[in-house]
């Protein structure tokens, strides 16, 4: 089942590819867009590199969520799954896990070139993209909670924003702070391990809090 | 006392109404006496100078904005899990006045933070935290306001609610190590003020006075929310004959 | 107030608006259902019997 799920979501992700790729070019726009706003000093893009990279992550991970729940619950997939005797928490998982594959995972591997735009150097590339990897699957377990909620509703994009966002703030925190620490060479383990821990929380409750939301929106 | 009699909403509504003087005169009574003490028996700080008369209000409003939360949660919880509906509405009804807490706690703080630190606002673990607090509350509250069928509305903000409660420690921590990491903010230009008795009683005073106002005024709206809703339901009543 | 009068007023200023307003709109609410059940009347039974215990 739980196979299953993640196959058929990442099928039909590939099938509206357009979706998942405007998510990264958003990403890569609103990043681009600090320099422009800004000015060009190097010292000082480099400062605010860690910041803005990943408050531009949560914002584009934010973007894919509106995908995770909407279609299956338009066409009545949804429903049918809740009535599946298969437990809705490994449902929400594979669900959550093609999402992170088709948004999170690309959205981390393309974080280099604009570690480079904002004069990042070798060792500090390598751990932004490893906090990106350790963060994002948090987002994503986070944001279903909230796209959960908010299924259905008017003005649903905007109130999911507002729901959001303030859960995100740890995982800005800790992960902005890896880069900020390999930047500034102190110890970076603190902020990773942190990060892991947030991730191994989030693997655990976000699910069930999602299969809980979901019951919620469908009766 | 029957609790179960009162545990429905229309049986609970006399009471809640015969409740609210004993809550709203005390309370009165409470911020005057709290802000005499206050102003006129508690001794100017060498330090702060008279700037320290603001956490009189400042301490109590943030002590209630989180507890307020963390009793909303409570009620939002029990609702979903008992089905009560008394306790969702109760929920439903603390989360604006946890909200204006909060707002208060941040206005008042950084009045405070000018004279203190020079500005007013700073980045500071506290300050923060509150503002994402307020945040939460907003989230609470915009969910709430966005669903028209109440039992949805109800359940969806209980989930929110504890979801938010298990990150509030997670919050405060991350905001805490955050601020350690950058430890640009931290000016100060007046020290800490010294606690004597009569600035401690004043505080706490106020904070009992902050609480009866609380139940005070979340009884008025709760009295409101249950006759909103017996309204919608008494109106669906009459399109359905 | 040594020179902080306008945080000290304007502190509890602040706290007189914040909770002063709160109460005046819960008022109004209040004042603006009745008048709504009064036009319509469709309510009956409990609640608007007690409406005057308050």
């Amino acid at each position: 089942m739980f196979r299953w799920i993640v196959v058929r979501d990442l099928t039909l992700a590939w099938k509206s590819r357009v979706d998942v790729l405007s998510t990264l070019f958003f990403f890569l726009i609103v990043v681009s867009l600090f320099p422009l706003g800004i000015g060009p000093e190097t010292n000082l893009l480099r400062l605010i590199a860690p910041g803005v990279v990943w408050v531009a992550a949560l914002l584009a991970s934010m973007l894919s969520l509106g995908r995770l729940f909407a279609n299956d619950y338009q066409d009545g997939t949804l429903e049918q799954l809740l009535l599946t005797p298969q437990p809705l928490y490994l449902v929400v998982l594979g669900k959550v896990l093609a999402l992170w594959l088709v948004s999170g995972v690309p959205l981390a591997l393309m974080s280099p070139v604009l570690g480079i735009q904002f004069g990042l150097s070798g060792n500090t590339l390598f751990v932004l993209v490893v906090s990106l990897l350790l963060g994002t699957p948090v987002l994503a377990l986070i944001g279903s909670i909230g796209a959960a909620l908010t299924l259905g509703l008017r003005g649903g994009g905007l109130l999911l924003s507002i729901l959001v966002l303030p859960l995100y703030i740890p995982v800005l925190i800790f992960g902005s702070g890896a880069v900020d620490a390999s930047i500034t060479g102190m110890g970076l383990q603190g902020s990773l391990s942190l990060l892991g821990a947030v991730l191994v929380l989030s693997l655990v409750f976000a699910p069930w809090a999602t299969s809980a939301a979901l019951r919620i929106s469908l009766e | 006392m029957n609790w179960y009699k009162y545990a429905s909403p229309t049986n609970f509504y006399p009471l809640a109404g015969k409740m609210i003087p004993w809550f709203a005169i005390p309370s009165a009574i409470l911020f005057v006496l709290g802000l005499y003490v206050g102003f006129f028996v508690a001794p100017t700080d060498f330090q702060q100078g008279d700037a320290y008369r603001i956490i009189f209000i400042h301490v109590p409003s943030a002590w209630m904005g989180m507890f307020l939360y963390l009793l909303m949660a409570f009620y939002a919880a029990i609702g979903w899990a008992f089905n009560a509906r008394l306790s969702s509405m109760m929920a439903s009804a603390i989360s604006i006045t946890g909200a204006m807490f909060t707002a208060l706690s941040l206005v008042t703080g950084s009045l405070w933070g000018k004279p203190t630190w020079g500005t007013y606002w700073v980045w500071d673990a506290r300050l923060t935290s509150t503002l994402i607090l307020l945040f939460l509350y907003i989230g609470f509250i915009s969910l709430q306001a966005s669903i028209d069928d109440r039992s949805r509305a109800d359940r969806a903000g209980a989930v929110l609610a504890i979801v938010g409660v298990i990150n509030v420690p997670i919050i405060y921590f991350s905001v805490q190590w955050w601020n350690t990491l950058h430890q640009g903010a931290s000016i100060r230009l007046l020290g800490k003020p010294t606690i004597a008795p009569p600035m401690m009683a004043a505080m706490l005073i106020i904070l009992a006075a902050c609480w009866l106002y609380s139940i005070a005024v979340v009884l008025v709206r709760l009295r409101q929310i249950i006759v909103e809703r017996e309204q919608t339901a008494a109106w669906a009543a009459e399109a359905r004959a | 107030m040594g020179g902080y009068a306008f945080y000290v007023w304007g502190s509890y200023l602040a706290t007189l608006i914040l909770m002063g307003g709160e109460v005046v709109v819960l008022l109004r609410r209040r004042k603006l259902s009745d008048q709504q059940k009064r036009s319509t009347s469709v309510v009956q039974g409990k609640v608007i019997t007690n409406e005057t215990t308050s």
